[in-house]
This record gives structure tokens, sequence and C-alpha cells, in this order.
């Protein structure tokens, strides 16, 4: 029996090494991989002249496309802004996926819509649609409003889909804002490529907490006020600056953010579209959309870019995080498993042997083991076994390595973009790094396995986001009066 | 770039602790300890370690003690790499140290110092804990470098930003007042000794040129020859490294400066396509018989972006293209798709008997460009030519969903071979918009009528029919009577009759 248990010590406490170096060594290769691909893209565009796509008859054709449920409040701005892009053969397509609020009233009144009865074909079978909407006014002839019955964020989205006749689509959460020029950034890789059938770009999605925004615009770049979205930046700018940019070069990216990405409208639709029945439909539709293109042997690519294109609100509180991210474990664990067939499969090539194992073992495993674990090492506490001095030696591996980490995003986000330029951002930022792994991880690895937990039984809620709303220039001075 | 220095300054530290030999670990720490130093005085990391390694010695324990002892003379000299035969001598300090430090091993735990007791569990350690200690040094070492670069990063960014932005704003003013004020005949500008602030006139001049015609751009031009800054542009064309040479090579566009003609024209086939766009952009701009001359022998595809960029130069240059028929020939699709799409662009309509011929080119992507081209063209005389095309792709197309249905059959999704030919039929029907009359209602009858089309190749077909005048409606009402059980068909044309302009 002893002997047995020390065999099982050896087995859980070697295996978690193992697993720990593997995961480091991921870490370590894919900022590497991102440090240099970065490189090449400042390089490569650090001076490209926009204004050639902006102006060209030769640009593609570009349907943006917002859903929208109970954004009353901010809807009308959000419109506005999306209008106001810089790009020459576009449309705004908003949703109106049944709001119970009255958000459809607004914007009829803000822009003077009328129902218009256009014909078109409903490819993908979606809620019925209710009416489909155009401006009266000629200064708002981009925007078409599409008002459905409720049928979540992935159904309105296929309603768009089949309404577009456009060559591409871009998916923007309508509470996010854009730069003016994303659509064109977000364009030109499509455009570049020649070899292969760029089938979907992603954007970076930075973080809008405590920004100012004024007529849809972020004209001042603050970092959050806040601890919560702070540590979100330090998060988001490791997630995106080093982790997304390094799947791009190795063509393994899986995850397109629904904040803000680009598809080619035919792939979408020999694919079917969104997956009305997941909570992570932005997931699986790429996952989907790659798997078509390998099972067809074509040549293709999913692309990222890493301007800092789409800023967006993320949760004040523990709550809504919570919230939010067990929704993201479910929506990886949805795609994985529905996809297993990719699993280390050399027919997926990059997809099969590289993106689809790294997810399942470092995305959706590593939690796990993270937890199991935890409940070891408090079992051999209990039974007064411990290693104490190994226990600290590797409690501080782990922790230090995290915080290098952070640092070398900090490093990437000084070095490409900078766009915290206070004197105090990057110390703030660096004092984060410290804190994050222990007031934010352990939060991050409940709500992970809350979502496990969640998927398991069987429960596909979304979760309702909850958002504080940018604040207007009048708003800003009304506070500062009280 | 200090990014790829910190990157091989770690790699160099981490490929040693992979190696996990006492020489390693040693080496290591002093590369961790040394890597600002080295990385501050631009010296190579590897150089400055050696010579650092033997002047600390005693701080690297028995490991590199015991290495240091098993090491004769000359191994020990080619360790050290410079021959001194001071090394000798080393090697008899580092003895009394390794004797010093095992006698320590004997001493009771409480008497040790917190770093003799560091080292002592150091060396009663299994391998695994030695790793994790010499990770976990590494890591507090790079933490620290890391917070160093980030903080002095960030201050000589921000001054260099704010310098430079002040030279900008100065130097706009001054090209300002140059350009617009009659009294100013000469002018002085501040620090052009520097490359660096020459870059930054230059690029204030490129961006102001970009706006200017005429006399103003011509003025901005010769004070970009006066003051030799064609000589820092020219520089770049010429520098071995991409970026750079595409800077130079749209410096030197714009502002028209032919000296680097031929050293560019080398590159409109280069393998990096940043590069290749921007030695066609000049060609285009800088070429002064013919233009497109490169296009001739292009060995890779033109992306779109590159014919969006030529498209561009183009017509903001003013450059007048006689005719793009040379190009129809072409054995590079992607050229013969340019010539078409300006044709299409500048309506060059004499063209369009070579654009006819093209309808049944063995390329599905020429076939489709040459419909939108005749659509764009307006001419009347090829309908027919467009309807046998039609017949052509329906066949086509009727075969590969022929074939799409056996696969579905066999659980296979459709493939994109589809695409192209039901693109072409689609581009055809609307190619017949601006040319339609009465002798097509039964060609675009046939196409509302039969259910096979798409949605929207039907809709397209019957706002055609709707919009041919007198008579269009009238068709309309004769389609919906014979339309029976076609509900679809009958709400389209309901619709159409509603709004025939939406």
């Amino acid at each position: 029996m002893i002997e047995f248990f020390r065999t099982l010590q050896f087995a859980i406490e070697n295996g978690i090494i193992i697993f720990t170096i593997f995961i480091f060594g991921s870490y370590a290769a894919l900022a590497l991989f991102s440090a240099f691909s970065m490189l090449k893209y400042i390089r490569t565009n650090s001076y490209i002249d926009y204004r050639v796509l902006l102006s060209s008859p030769l640009a593609p054709s570009i349907s943006v496309i917002a859903p929208a449920y109970n954004e009353g409040k901010t809807i009308i701005d959000n419109i506005r802004s999306l209008m106001s892009l810089h790009y020459n053969d576009f449309e705004v397509i908003i949703v109106n996926d049944g709001s119970s609020d009255d958000s459809m009233e607004k914007i009829i009144k803000a822009y003077d819509l009328e129902i218009i009865n256009p014909l078109y074909e409903e490819t993908i079978k979606t809620k019925p649609i209710r009416g489909i909407y155009k401006s009266r006014n000629k200064a708002f002839n981009k925007l078409i409003v599409i008002d459905k019955e409720n049928g979540g964020k992935a159904d309105a989205l296929n309603a768009a889909i089949n309404f577009s006749q456009k060559e591409f689509i871009s998916v923007v959460d309508v509470d996010s804002v854009l730069v003016e020029d994303a659509l064109l950034i977000m364009a030109k890789p499509f455009l570049e490529e020649t070899e292969k059938k760029i089938i979907a770009s992603g954007g970076v999605i930075r973080i809008a907490n405590s920004c100012k925004v004024e007529d849809g615009r972020i004209t001042q770049v603050n970092l959050p006020k806040r601890f919560l979205p702070r540590i979100q930046v330090l998060e988001y700018t490791r997630a995106f600056l080093m982790g997304r940019m390094a799947w791009s070069k190795l063509n393994g990216l899986l995850l397109v953010s629904g904040a803000f990405g680009m598809f080619d409208r035919d792939i979408v639709l020999k694919v079917g579209g969104y997956n009305t029945n997941l909570v992570g439909e932005d997931m699986e539709l790429i996952v989907r959309m790659r798997r078509y293109m390998a099972e067809q042997k074509e040549k293709y690519k999913v692309i990222y870019i890493p301007d800092p294109l789409c800023w967006t609100e993320v949760p004040n509180n523990l709550r809504v995080l919570g919230r939010q991210r067990d929704r993201w474990t479910r929506g990886t664990m949805e795609s994985l498993f529905m996809h297993f067939k990719l699993f280390f499969n050399p027919r997926y090539k990059s997809l099969g042997l590289l993106g689809h194992p790294y997810w399942f073992f470092f995305e959706w495993l590593a939690p796990l083991f993270e937890f199991i674990g935890i409940i070891y090492f408090i079992i051999i506490a209990i039974l007064g076994i411990p290693n104490w001095p190994f226990f600290f030696l590797l409690l501080g591996t782990v922790y230090f390595f995290a915080v290098t980490l952070s640092h070398w995003a900090i490093l990437f986000e000084e070095l490409s973009f900078h766009r915290y330029n206070k004197k105090r951002d990057v110390v703030k930022m660096l004092i984060t790094a410290m804190l994050e792994p222990i007031f934010y991880h352990p939060f991050i690895l409940i709500f992970s396995i809350r979502g496990n937990f969640k998927y398991f039984t069987g429960e596909k809620t979304w979760g309702k986001m909850e958002k504080v709303g940018f604040e207007t220039v009048e708003e800003r001075k009304e506070r500062k009066k009280k | 770039m200090t990014l790829k220095k910190t990157i091989i300054l770690h790699l160099i530290a981490a490929s040693l602790l992979l190696v996990n030999t006492p020489k390693a670990n040693a080496l290591h720490e002093v590369i961790s300890s040394c890597a600002f130093t080295a990385f501050r005085q631009k010296t190579s990391v590897l150089d400055h370690s050696t010579t650092v390694l033997f002047e600390n010695m005693q701080k690297y324990g028995t490991g590199l003690v015991q290495q240091v002892l098993q090491l004769n003379l000359t191994n020990a000299v080619s360790f050290n790499g410079t021959g001194n035969p001071e090394v000798y001598e080393e090697n008899f300090f580092a003895l009394q140290i390794f004797e010093m430090e095992n006698s320590s091993m004997s001493q009771p735990a409480e008497e040790l110092s917190l770093k003799q007791k560091i080292v002592r569990y150091y060396q009663q350690s299994s391998i695994k804990v030695k790793v994790l200690m010499i990770v976990l040094l590494y890591l507090l070492l790079s933490i620290f470098m890391l917070f160093f670069l980030i903080v002095i990063n960030r201050y000589v960014k921000t001054r260099r930003r704010e310098r430079l932005a002040l030279l900008k704003n100065e130097y706009q003013e001054q090209l300002a007042g140059f350009l617009f004020d009659e009294d100013v005949d000469r002018i002085v500008f501040r620090g052009l000794n520097s490359s660096v602030n020459r870059q930054v006139l230059i690029n204030v001049i490129h961006e102001l040129h970009t706006n200017l015609h005429g006399e103003s751009a011509g003025k901005l031009r010769d004070l970009y020859f006066n003051l030799k800054l064609h000589e820092d542009s020219l520089k770049k064309a010429y520098h071995r490294k991409w970026y750079k040479k595409a800077k130079g090579f749209r410096e030197v566009a714009q502002m028209d400066v032919k000296d680097a003609n031929k050293h560019i024209s080398k590159y409109v086939n280069a393998k990096n396509p940043i590069l290749r766009v921007d030695a066609q952009v000049a060609m285009v701009k800088l070429s002064e018989e013919d233009p497109l001359d490169f296009l001739y022998d292009l060995k890779y595809e033109l992306s779109e972006w590159e014919q969006i960029n030529i498209y561009d130069t183009l017509i903001y240059h003013q450059i007048n293209i006689e005719s793009f028929e040379p190009w129809l020939d072409n054995r590079n699709q992607s050229v013969v798709v340019f010539a078409l799409k300006m044709i299409a662009l500048f309506k060059h309509v004499q063209s369009a008997p070579r654009v006819k011929e093209l309808l049944f080119h063995g390329s599905a992507q020429i076939r489709l460009t040459a419909v939108k081209t005749i659509k764009a063209l307006e001419i009347a005389e090829y309908k027919a030519d467009l309807k046998k095309l039609f017949e052509v792709e329906s066949d086509s197309l009727e075969q590969i969903v022929e074939d799409q249905k056996k696969n579905k059959k066999e659980k296979e999704a459709d493939n994109l071979d589809d695409l192209l030919p039901r693109k072409i039929r689609q581009s055809i029907v609307e190619a017949m918009e601006p040319v339609a009359d009465d002798s097509d209602f039964d060609f675009l009858s046939e196409i509302a009528m039969n259910k096979e089309n798409s949605f929207i190749m039907r809709v397209v077909a019957l706002k055609i029919m709707a919009n041919i005048t007198p008579s269009g409606v009238l068709q309309l009402d004769k389609l919906e009577q014979e339309a029976q059980d076609d509900d679809t068909l009958k709400n389209m044309i309901v619709n159409i009759k509603q709004n025939p302009e939406s």
C-alpha cells in the first residue's frame, strides 16, 4: 500500500513538473515567435499609405455587422461611430436581436428609418425577421437595420450574413470603439496574399475602461483606474501581442475575437455560418472554416493584425468577470470537443498538429492540472509530509515566470504601439504585473473550473455583461461639478 | 534594436541553462549578471562573460571548481580563450576554494550564514531542485533586466519623441513660410548635420509634396535637391536592409529622383512582396518611356494590393497609358486580370474586341473579369457572346453540382469549385443591365423562372426586365401568371413591381 502511494506521489509530482516545463517552454517559444513577427509587421507597415485603398475602386466591399441586444443607452453613438469609419465601399448592418428595451425606437427616431421590403435569401436559417429598415436621409445610406426576434448573438449574425452581398463581412461588438482606419488596415492583408486564401483576420482588442471617448472615438487613452480592468490590460497585452501574433505566424490561430474580425463571406456561407447552439460561436466558426479549407485541400491562412484597432470595455467587477470567463472556458471546450477529429491529425497540418493540441493541453487542461496540483498539495500538507523548501522553490519559479512574461508583454507594448504614454503608466503596469499572480490568477482559475463544471452539467447560458458605458464630455463636466 | 538584442541575450542564457553542466550553470550566472552591463556597453555577451568568469571564480561554488580541477593547463587556457599563463594560478586558487567549501560541509547548520545554507542546500539537492534554483535565479535576473530596459526605453523614447516632434513642427513652419511667403528666398534648417534630423526633414517634405502640385511641388523638389537630401534617399535605396531599401524607393519615387531607376528595376521581381510593391510603384512613377514595362517579365502573381497601388500611381500622377491590350496576352494571368480591370476603369472602349475574345479564356478568373469589363464598357453588340458564355458556364456548373451531390451522399462538404462559375453567371446577368432591351426578355425570364438559379440572380433578372421600358412591367405581369406554383417568383415579382428601384 505504502509502495502504491509512493508511486502515486512520484507520478503526480513529476507529471506536474513535466507539464509545467512544457507550458513554460511553449509560452517562451510563443513570445519569441511573436517578437520576430511583430518586428517584421512594424517594419512592413510603419509607412503604409492607406489612402490608396480608401479611394480605390478596386478595394473589396465590406459589410460591417453589429448585433445589438438591449444596448439602448449607447446604441445611437455606437452606430454613428461605425458609420464614420474610413472606407470606400461598405455598409453597416445593425441587427436588433429582439431587444426588450427601447433600442429600436431610438434608432428609428435618430436615423429617420423606414421599413423596406428588400428581396434576399435566407441561406442560413434564423429566427423570424420583423423588418428591415433603411434611412430616408441620404447621409445615412450606408445604414441597414434588421429587427428580428431574439435568437442570440450567433443567430443575429447569421441574419446579417444572409442579407449582406459584400465580399467580406466584418463582425463587430456594437459597443466596441473602432479606430477610423480599422477596416482599411484589416482589409489589406486579404489583398496582399496570392498563394494562400485569407479566410479571416482578427484584430487586437484593447481595453477602453477609463479612456476618453468623444463622438464614438477614443480621444485619450488612459490606463484603467481600477485594479481589475488594469490587470486585464496586462492580460490582453500578453494574449494578443505575445500569443496570437505567434499563432498567426505559425498559421495556427483558432480564434478571432468576436469583438472585431473580418471574414471571407463565401467561406462563411460554405460552412453554414455561425452555430447558434453554442456559447463560443466565434471560436467554433474559425475552427470549422479552417477544417473545411483543410479538407478541401485549399491553401489558406487566418491572420492577425497587432494594431490597436478595437477598444472595448472589460468587466469592472469579479461577478461579471466570472461569467465572462466561465463562458470562455465552455466556448473553448465546445470547439475542442466538437472538432476532436483534428487532435494530432496530420491531415489538418498546423491546425491538427499544433493549434488544436495546444488549446487542448494548455488552454483547457492547464487550469485543471493546476487545480489538481493545489488539491494534492493541500492533502500532503494535512498529512504533514510536504517538502517545504521545494514547495517554495516551485511556487517562486511559477510566480516569477508569470511576472517575467508580463514584463516581456509590457516591453512589447512599449516598443511597438506605446499607447499608455503617461509617465506613471509604466510603473503602474509593472506593479500590476507583480500583483496579478497573487490577487487575480486564483479567481481566473476558479472561474475556469466553474466553466468546466457547467459544461459537463450542460448549462448553456451566455450570462449578462454589464457595461458602465463610456463617459462623454458632458458627463465628465457634470461629474466634475458634483 | 533593443528587442532583438534582449532576445538574443536571453537565448544564450537559456540555451546554456538547458545544457545544465556545472560549467554551463556557472557561465549562465555570469551571463545573467553581466548581461545588462554587456548590453549597455554594446559588447558581445560571451566575450564579456568569459573574462568576468575568471575574475570572479570564487562565486561559483564547487561545481565550477571541480570542473576547473579536471581541466589541465591546456584545456584551461583554451577555456579562457586568451592563452594567459595566469590561468594556472587560477586553478590553484580554485583548489583552495574547493577545500574551504568542503570544510563548511562538516559545520553544523546553525553556524552557517544564509549564503552558506543556500550553497549547502544546492549541493545536497537533487538535479530537479538544482534546475529549479537556477531557473529561479535566471527569472529574477530577467525581471530585473527587463524592468530597467522598460524604464530606460520609456525615458529615452519619450525624450526622443518629444525632440523629434518639436523639430518636425519647426521644419513644417519653415517650409510653410518658404512655400507661401514670397519674401523668403533662402532658408536655413537647424541641425541638418545629423542624419536623424535630415530624415525628419525628408519626411516633412515628402508629406507636403504628396499634397501639392504645380509650382509649389516643384519648389519643394528643388529644395530637396539643393539640400542634397536626395543623396540620403538614394543611400537608403541602396541599403542592404529591405525595409530601408523600400523606404528609399518610396522617397525617390515621390521626389522624382531618376538616378536609381536601373537599380530599382531589379526589385520589381523581388521575393519580398513589400519591397516588390514599392519597386513597382517607383518604376511606374519614374520610367520615362513605358511605365508598365516591368509587367511583361513579372515572375510573381500581381497581388490585388499591388494592382491597387499601381492604379493609384497612374491616377495620382496622371500617367497616361495608351492601351492595355499588350498585356492581355501575358502568360501571367494576374497581369491579364489587371489589364482588364484597367480597360474597365479607364473606359478603353477601343480594346473591347480584344476583351470579347477573353470571354472564353481557359482561366475562370479571366472570364469573370472580362465579363465585368464588358459591363463597364456597356457594349450592346456583345450580348450574344455573353448569353453564349452563360450557357457554357451553366453546363459546367451543372456538372460541378452533380459531383457535389454525389459527394454529399458520402457525407463530404461542398467544395469551392462552383463559386467562380456562379459568380460568372451572376456577372453576366448584371452585365445585361445597361444594354438590355425587348430582345432580352426570353433570356431574362428563363433565368427568373429557373428555380435552380440563385435567389439573387433571379431578382436581378426580374429587376432588369422591370426597367426595360415601356413593356417591362407587362412582361412581369405575364411572368406572374405563368409562375403558377412558384410562390418565391410571385413574391419577387410583386415586390419588384412595388419597388422597381430598390
